[in-house]
């Protein structure tokens, strides 16, 4: 089966989860699930198959509860003292995944979690990312990430690479 | 009523997240750090709101359904973050090389 037909059925299992099998809301659901295809077709990068592992996404989940719990936390710890205390700055990470979904997911997952909020991808094909406190460890806290992500894909990662 | 009672508290703890997601936007000095402070202070607030109200629900579909919420919710804040800080990036990148 081609992967658009499998992407548009796992929308559309989606939507109607979410209205509880109201077919008639499907009047505004169709159009938003074809727009969410035709922007699926829109990436660029070289298609490359997707594995998972069980106990990857287990260990992912803890890791992202834990992690958002952090995250939380810190951001509650900050804005309720009397001074405001950030250190804001940029901050280059190398990349170990290729461009495409998992690329994009260590992204959207950087910007969950405490801390960090990745930019974008520079020219020399390194992220910038934003931090709010340099003075914490950065680089560890990303590479926990790397290799949570690396679990859950069940890709081999030793050391920071692919 | 214990249920009801672990609810009522998460709830309350999430409304403070929210809160303080709140905060953030005020005090905090730039847009970035503003990013920082909404995507992750509101994603544990609605997380706790969303785990308090799992007590309440009628049927599994309905937990299905919350923690759907949750995780689209996660999703279109990460990538609305993301949005926003590559076009200040690029505005501010751009304002450099007049400067």
């Amino acid at each position: 089966m081609p992967l658009i037909i499998i992407v548009f059925i796992l929308l559309l299992a989606l939507w109607l989860l979410l209205t509880s099998g109201d077919l008639g809301s499907l009047l505004v659901g169709l159009p938003f699930i074809m727009l969410a295809l035709w922007s699926y077709r829109l990436q660029r990068h070289a298609p490359y198959p997707l594995t998972f592992s069980f106990l990857g996404a287990l260990r992912f989940a803890v890791f992202f509860l834990r992690e958002s719990l952090r995250g939380g936390l810190d951001i509650a710890l900050r804005v309720w003292q009397p001074r405001v205390s950030l250190s804001v700055a940029f901050y280059e990470y190398r990349l170990i995944f290729p461009q495409g979904p998992i690329r994009s997911f260590f992204m959207y997952c950087i910007s969950l979690l405490p801390g960090t909020l990745s930019v974008c991808v520079s020219e020399n094909g390194k992220l910038r990312l934003h931090v709010l406190d340099d003075r914490g460890a950065v680089a560890e806290d990303l590479a926990r990430l790397e290799q949570r992500v690396c679990d859950l894909f069940a890709l081999p990662c030793y050391k920071g690479a692919l | 009523m214990i249920l009801d009672a672990l609810s009522v508290l998460l709830l309350v703890l999430g409304l403070f997240f929210f809160v303080s997601g709140l905060l953030g936007l005020w005090r905090f000095p730039d847009t970035f750090a503003r990013l920082h402070a909404l995507t992750k202070a509101d994603n544990l607030g609605l997380g706790l709101v969303m785990t308090g109200l799992l007590f309440q629900v009628p049927d599994v579909l309905w937990a299905i359904k919350f923690v759907l919420v949750w995780l689209l919710a996660l999703v279109a804040s990460a990538v609305n973050a993301h949005l926003i800080a590559v076009f200040l990036h690029r505005q501010q990148e751009g304002h450099d090389e007049s400067a």
